[in-house]
């Protein structure tokens, strides 16, 4: 079985208001891959997300992001959006005025650019809440405002089903959820795997998430460095052993 | 009929004169010629007085009130009615007299839609008597060249509710002029002004509210688009009387810049003279954050059509207030048709 | 401290003494030329000076008193003396300084103040400077804390020639010109590049004489990379007489330099105080501002600044209490013109016994401030139904990519929080005391320890007898 590339992460280095995060990172997904980035806290694995989906507030000094065959590296964040990526924000923003639903339309009429019947919006939006056991209500909400965490996060999850992105980068989604709220999203995540076929890139520091699917790579990023590639089993030997012995690779 | 400088919406306590913002300026015409309204709307509730005026209203508007005459309509309620619908065609350049008295635990719902070419005067006095509920929308579309001055004055007497909405869409010049006074206790009044000021357009307002009865209640809310070279000047004034202790007055601003170049003044007084009392203003302004853009950037949706999103998402909240679905309809319609895409169909 | 902390023991009739009328020189009430002309010779003014005076005098006749604000009809310029000068030349040590007038300063606590650590005291009696000492190490830095009279004659005579009053012009308003025809006395400050004064310089002004004006100019020039902390000080017995208050500060920031402008105001309550006070900062400086407004009958006081080089900030800290019989407009002015610029307005007023407070301020952003961030927050109280408190801040956004938030509230003390202060066995005044001491934190934890104590000092009395 051959997999086509879906992503792939040259030497990439980015940096914030001059101060450099990311040094020469690579890592490359297949279509329907699912990956798991570990590592602790402050070394750089929620910046390598917003990286990729080019936060301007980040700078890519060098490197290249090719996505579905093209350089994405100098795109704008909608258009990589539109080319299939997706990024749930670890603290989703609240955008007062703007409904859960209308926000959801709007986008899917932006991704597609065109008009999309109310009827079969509907119809994939209440299959979508029944699945995460949103309440109805929360369509006529201001999007993230005033939700709990929880909720930010099933929201997160909903518009993942919603957009049937290539790649899903999820950002410590479990982290500040409850078990049933854990499961729940657990459960989107694995629709949208089953369903679509998507890539998965899951930004992590704990492992709850890691049991709704199988593996099939895990990088470990220290200091802004990715220091080992490996299969499932490292997730296990990090549960068991921590970051210690990974630590310990930055200084060589 | 022409005339020289007459001064529209004047600061009830004035300021730095340099700022150039304790009144407006108007040298357009007052046009002589009546409007009369074509009615859309009118439960049996209601009943309309052709040439019958209210007195003793105050108004904020300035100088206007001596160039107020012509026909006019009073609308009179005495029960709960359901709303009813006013159109006003000012082509030509016309002026418009209108009275509201909703009796002792009346209602009085009513939408008026402004439209036509020509210079637009639009006069609202509203007398609510005890226990009553005044509704009041106001979809302007007039002209995008055109001036238009509304003129609205309310009392409210004990239990009484005034509540206001406003859409403004289009207008070469406008002013808006609100006095109200909240003399009964427990008396409320709440405005929600919604507006999107287009390119060489400006918008001139100010809302005078006067507390004078114990434990009333008002609350404005202005959210409004500034596009490119537009001009809007926001003048709320709470005014906080003696004797209305439990008062609580709130006024709110929400701003989204589109585009650069606009002159965009706001003067939010709250004065007061009573220790039992609340008064609050709050302004926030701005483009977009950018933080959202990225965030609704990550769902494909691009820097532009997040701030046609959010623009409409600001009218869109200001006509969830019209109580009336097919005004409320109309208003959706209308916000869409301004734009170029993103239309809403039901 | 132990000096200090016997304030809270005397009443405010402390700051009501006064001397006997023992001013062996007096013009005639009434402004003439020839009277500007009699000050300017006094002065030994330069001729420039001596034209400018003249000048400003015209602007003043021609001026309207301002359309806004308080009432200033108490105030009858025919009858101000408009300039008086004391019985002593200035003085560098505090031994020669006379006895009448030492001890007025004595119980005003000025030696102590010097005592602790500040860097010098140049405090002016009437319109003369009479006292003035700067600390040798910061004269040794190169800083120059001069009256101005003599400075302008001196090395520094063309700095100020090119700055007084470029930044407050005559043609500002009717008090800015008849300051610019009858100032006398003040402080010239200037900090050479990159010097930073460690230790606040202060000055401390007194107002005596009846029915006499007092119109100080303060210059103040921070160099490149420079900073300071200078403060201000007022307090003056009170007379039955209108007295009139218009001073003048003109504060230079310039690049990446810091200057700190705290002013504790306690006039006498006769007092009309119309002074103006502004500063412009230049490419990455800062002013910062600490205003407490406590004194006066009458006043207006918006200290503006003027953020003209980029990425340069502002901050104004302020508190106004108008007590019985004081109608006090204050706030503050800022205009953004350099990119990236910032300010923040933050005030409290407090309102008891019939006073009246205003909170006027005005937010410029020009067209070219891009990405400029202006915020402003006003809290007033409300301590009684006899008083008033209003609220007038003007926004004016010339650019579309601005910050700018505002927020104002009027209140009053919550009565949940008098009963719980005291259920736990505090007595009501002094729990409305606690309060109103909490709500002016904001002020006084910017002062320094001996100014927040003598604050503290002065709300504790003016809360006194506040329960009815």
């Amino acid at each position: 079985m051959s997999k086509s590339t879906l992503l792939s992460v040259n030497n990439l280095n980015v940096s914030i208001d001059d101060k450099h995060i990311l040094h020469d990172v690579n890592m490359q997904i297949n279509e329907g891959e699912a990956h798991v980035l570990m590592g602790p806290n402050g070394a750089g694995k929620s910046t390598l997300g917003y990286a990729l989906m080019g936060n301007p507030q980040y700078t890519i000094n060098s490197g290249e992001i090719i996505f579905a065959g093209n350089d994405i590296t100098e795109e704008s964040p909608d258009k990589r959006a539109k080319a299939g990526m997706f990024l749930s924000f670890q603290t989703p923003l609240e955008v007062p005025g703007l409904t859960v639903e209308s926000f959801l339309r709007s986008a899917l009429e932006q991704r597609t650019g065109k008009r999309i019947k109310l009827f079969d919006f509907k119809k994939k939006f209440s299959a979508a809440m029944e699945l995460l056991q949103l309440d109805p209500s929360y369509a006529k909400r201001d999007l993230n405002v005033g939700f709990s965490g929880g909720e930010k996060k099933k929201t997160e999850i909903l518009q993942l089903l919603m957009f049937r992105p290539k790649l899903a980068i999820l950002d410590e989604t479990d982290s500040g959820l409850d078990v049933d709220a854990v499961r729940l999203v657990s459960k989107g995540i694995k629709t949208y795997l089953e369903e679509e076929n998507g890539a998965l890139l899951v930004i992590t520091h704990s492992t709850r998430i890691l049991d709704a699917f199988d593996i099939d790579k895990t990088h470990v990023i220290v200091d802004g460095r990715i220091v080992a590639d490996g299969d499932a089993s490292v997730v296990d030997d990090i549960n068991e052993n921590g970051y210690e012995k990974y630590i310990e690779l930055v200084g060589k | 009929m022409t005339n020289e400088n007459i001064i529209l919406n004047p600061l009830p306590v004035p300021t730095w004169n340099s700022l150039k913002m304790n009144e407006a300026s108007y040298s357009g015409e007052i046009p002589a010629v009546s409007c009369t309204p074509e009615i859309k709307k009118l439960p049996d509730a209601l009943k309309l007085v052709q040439n019958a005026t209210l007195d003793g209203i105050k108004s904020s508007a300035g100088e206007l009130c001596a160039f107020l005459t012509g026909d006019s309509v009073l609308i009179e309620s005495d029960a709960d009615a359901s709303p009813a619908v006013l159109n006003y065609d000012f082509s030509g350049g016309k002026t418009a007299r209108l009275f509201l008295h909703a009796k002792e635990n009346a209602t009085l719902p009513i939408s008026v839609v402004m439209t036509g070419e020509g210079t637009a005067v639009l006069e609202i006095k509203i007398q609510a008597d005890s226990g009553s509920t005044v509704d009041l929308s106001i979809i302007q579309a007039v002209g995008d060249s055109c001036d238009v001055i509304t003129d609205i004055g309310c009392t409210c007497e004990k239990n009484a509710t005034f509540n206001l909405t406003k859409l403004e869409r289009g207008g070469k010049s406008e002013y808006v002029a609100v006095s109200v006074d909240l003399f009964g206790e427990h008396s409320t009044f709440s405005a929600n002004s919604g507006y999107r000021v287009k390119t060489n357009q400006s918008l001139d307002m100010n809302y005078v509210v006067r507390h004078t009865g114990r434990k009333t209640e008002s609350n404005i809310f202005a959210s409004g688009i500034l596009e490119n070279d537009s001009a809007k000047l926001f003048r709320g004034t709470i005014d906080l009387i003696k004797g209305c202790a439990g008062a609580k007055g709130t006024e709110n601003e929400d701003i989204l810049l589109l585009g650069d170049n606009q002159v965009n003044q706001t003067i939010p007084l709250i004065l007061c003279d009573e220790e039992d009392v609340e008064g609050n203003h709050g302004a926030s302004i701005g483009r977009l954050d950018d933080n959202i853009i990225f965030y609704l950037g990550s769902r494909g949706i691009s820097p532009e059509a997040a701030e046609d999103i959010i623009a409409h998402a600001k009218l869109d909240a200001i006509i969830s207030h019209i109580p009336d679905e097919e005004i409320k309809t109309l208003a959706h319609s209308l916000i869409s048709n301004s734009e170029a895409d993103g239309g809403e169909d039901a | 401290m132990k000096e200090k902390s016997q304030v809270e023991n005397i009443d405010r009739n402390m700051y009501d003494f006064r001397n006997e009328d023992t001013d062996n020189y007096k013009l005639n009430a009434g402004l003439t030329e020839e009277i500007v002309d009699k000050i300017s010779k006094e002065k030994n003014d330069p001729a420039w000076m001596n034209l400018f005076r003249l000048q400003s005098l015209q602007i003043y006749n021609q001026m309207q008193v301002p359309n806004w604000g308080p009432p200033i009809d108490g105030l009858d310029m025919d009858n101000i003396v408009t300039y008086v000068r004391p019985n002593t030349k200035m003085s560098a040590k505090w031994s020669d300084v006379p006895d009448e007038i030492k001890d007025t300063f004595e119980r005003l606590g000025i030696p102590q103040a010097e005592r602790k650590s500040l860097a010098g005291v140049g405090a002016q009696y009437d319109s003369e400077l009479v006292y003035h000492n700067v600390r040798e190490e910061v004269a040794a830095m190169g800083v120059v804390y001069t009256d101005l009279e003599s400075a302008m004659h001196g090395e520094y005579a063309d700095m100020i020639r090119s700055h007084f009053m470029k930044l407050v012009k005559p043609t500002d308003h009717k008090f800015a010109a008849l300051h610019g025809a009858v100032w006398s006395g003040g402080s010239f400050v200037y900090v050479p590049p990159h010097v930073k004064v460690e230790i606040p310089l202060q000055s401390y002004f007194r107002l005596n004489a009846p029915g006499a004006g007092q119109f100080e100019h303060t210059l103040i020039i921070v160099d490149e990379g420079a900073d300071l902390h200078f403060i201000e000080g007022c307090s003056a017995p009170k007379y039955n007489v209108a007295n009139l208050h218009a001073g003048c500060v003109e504060l230079f920031v310039g690049k990446n330099a810091r200057l700190r402008y705290s002013t504790i105001e306690n006039w006498s309550k006769n007092m009309y105080n119309l002074n103006t006070k502004r500063a412009t900062v230049e490419e990455g400086g800062t002013m910062e501002w600490v205003s407490g407004s406590f004194g006066s009958h009458v006043s207006y006081l918006y200290p503006m600044t003027i953020l003209k080089g980029k990425n340069s900030r502002m901050e104004f800290t302020g508190i106004t209490f108008a007590g019985k019989g004081q109608n006090l407009d204050t706030g503050a002015k800022v205009v953004h013109i350099g990119e990236n610029t910032s300010s923040y307005i933050n005030t409290k007023s407090i309102s008891k016994d019939g006073g009246i407070s205003t909170f006027r301020s005005s937010v410029i952003v020009g067209k070219n401030a891009h990405k400029s961030k202006a915020a402003v927050s006003c809290q007033s109280l409300m301590l009684d139904d006899i008083s008033r408190s209003d609220t007038i801040p003007a926004m004016d956004i010339r650019t579309g990519d601005a910050d700018v938030g505002h927020e104002a509230r009027i209140g009053r003390i919550s009565d949940d929080a008098v009963f719980y202060l005291m259920s736990r066995g505090i007595s009501e005044e002094d729990a409305r005391a606690m309060i109103v001491g909490g709500f002016a934190d904001n002020v006084s934890k910017e002062l320094p320890l001996e100014y927040a104590v003598e604050m503290n000092n002065l709300i504790r009395l003016e809360m006194k007898g506040a329960i009815g």
